[in-house]
């Protein structure tokens, strides 16, 4: 019994002592341990220089009608972002995107003159240049972005006269400047990089409807 | 008795282990480039749809393209400037050199740790012969038309944790409308120019990282009135007036910022044609 009660009391003493040794010890180390944890902390966030070249694959919605007509030349959209980031953020690039469009179907009632229904088919190429700026976000990296560039829209009313549905001063393709802001959130993994992101492009020209593109982005960053 | 002997000599090297960094502390290590804070700080919080105002002494450039909204419609050349005491002026000189007059100045009045409340009066006036950037038919539209807005808002801001922070706006927005509108009515309705309105604005700010912040609220107007000369008051229905918008900020530097919003409502319908629309926003302080 004095034996067990020893047992149970001997611990306690060697333990404080020990622990007492282990915090005069390791005391110090751990002040540094913590004041270097803050550098630390910001090696875990990725590197954001480098030349990355992704292929793009997404779907692009029309945001506004165009001469009373839905247009839709986005669509399942593929294409390909190439861009140079420095060191401190800014990010130069080019990019260019095929959107397949769609048919929809259209309806004009004149004054004069018979309905007229019909279908119009439309596709786009949207290629320009891209300035842009990527921030940190834990392991992730956020790219901003602003495209300048052009959008060439193919279109098809099939037999109908463009003029009788107010298109006829609209040459095929039809070629308009764009301004596209744009976000996508990026994982930078080695060599390999992906993400999901959009791209609205705001058109100049009152005969290429505005339009919203969602993405997925994956490729390679050297 | 050896175990107490043996603890008290652990104890005694545990104490000489520790004495030398007692008596002789590490000098602080001094950083040569002190860390920016993150967006809740002072210098780095949005002035925009909330209570703060910009520090003492601190300048803001604002350059923007596609805004919605009476001080950044379609595009913002800014500059803000903290005067002290809470006090902020500002003017969109982007408006100023198409011929509209845009300047406010707001006061960051209460500030506390998780409360802080700020007012805001604004004032633009556009004479429809001065908008040399118009159109031709615009031009028609609005030459004989002189606009007057004078927006006055309380905002309540609540910084609650580190990663959110709760806004609430209160805001009235008295308009005249000077002339004769004629067909341009529709445009002053569409646009909501030169309107008297009521509303309230709640919004949410989450700070996902010390440089990043998801911003979000929605305009909730109360009552909207166009007042015309000569003709009846025209009365807006909410479901053409209220507006979202969501958006991130991000530090991209010490000192500079970017927004990348988009908008949804009729009054981006009205400006830009299509109900969903991008605005974006570059800011930098010194």
């Amino acid at each position: 019994m004095e034996t067990y009660r020893l047992s149970m009391l001997r611990p306690g003493p060697l333990l404080i002592s020990l622990g007492l040794a282990l915090a005069g010890a390791l005391g110090p180390r751990v002040a540094h341990a913590e004041s270097a944890a803050a550098p630390e902390a910001t090696h875990t966030e990725p590197a954001l220089a480098g030349l990355t070249m992704l292929a793009t694959a997404g779907y692009g919605a029309s945001t506004a009608s165009v001469r009373h007509m839905n247009l839709a030349p986005y669509g399942a959209t593929f294409g390909l972002d190439a861009g140079f980031t420095f060191r401190f953020g800014l990010h130069l690039g080019a990019y260019g995107a095929f959107s397949l469009g769609k048919t929809t179907e259209e309806k004009r009632d004149p004054l004069i003159g018979r309905t007229i229904d019909f279908e119009a088919d439309t596709s786009s190429l949207n290629a320009g240049l891209k300035v842009g700026w990527d921030v940190p976000l834990y392991f992730l990296v956020l790219r901003y972005g602003v495209g300048f560039g052009f959008t060439s829209m193919k279109w098809d009313f099939g037999g109908v006269d463009p003029g009788r549905v107010s298109y006829g001063d609209a040459q095929n393709p039809n070629l308009g400047f764009h301004f596209a802001p744009g976000a996508a959130l990026l994982w930078p993994h080695g060599k390999f990089e992906c993400g999901a992101g959009f791209d609205y492009f705001t058109q100049f020209s009152g005969t290429i409807p505005n339009g919203f593109v969602g993405k997925v982005l994956a490729g390679v960053k050297l | 008795m050896s175990s107490l002997r043996l603890a008290s000599r652990a104890l005694a090297l545990s104490l000489l282990g520790a004495l030398p960094a007692h008596s002789q502390p590490a000098p602080a290590p001094v950083p040569s480039n002190p860390p920016p804070g993150d967006l809740q700080s002072p210098d780095q919080a949005s002035v925009r749809n909330s209570a703060y105002t910009l520090p003492r002494g601190m300048w803001g450039l604002n350059l923007g393209a596609l805004g919605i909204g009476g001080g950044d419609a379609y595009a913002t050349l800014g500059v803000s400037y903290g005067i002290g005491a809470g006090l902020q002026a500002e003017m969109n000189l982007a408006h100023l050199s198409v011929g509209l007059i845009n300047i406010a100045t707001a006061w960051h009045f209460v500030d506390t740790r998780y409360f802080d409340l700020g007012a805001r009066v604004g004032f633009s006036y556009g004479r429809g012969k001065w908008v040399w950037i118009a159109n031709d038919y615009t031009q028609e539209l609005i030459a004989k038309i002189d606009v007057m807005s004078i927006p006055v808002e309380l905002t309540a801001s609540a910084p609650l944790t580190r990663w959110l922070q709760l806004d609430l706006s209160v805001s009235y927005t008295y308009g005249e409308v000077f002339g004769h509108p004629e067909r341009a009515e529709t445009l002053f309705s569409d646009a909501q120019l030169g309107v008297r309105q009521f509303a309230v604005r709640p919004g949410a700010r989450f700070f996902v990282t010390d440089r990043i912040a998801l911003e979000l609220s929605t305009k909730l107007p109360v009552s909207t009135v166009i007042p015309l000369e000569r003709m009846d008051d025209q009365t807006l229905p909410f479901k053409h007036t209220w507006s979202f918008e969501g958006g991130l900020r991000s530090r991209l530097a010490p000192g500079f910022f970017t927004t990348l919003r988009l908008h949804y409502g009729s009054e981006v319908d009205a400006l830009y044609g299509a109900r969903l629309y991008p605005a974006i926003e570059l800011e930098y302080r010194l």
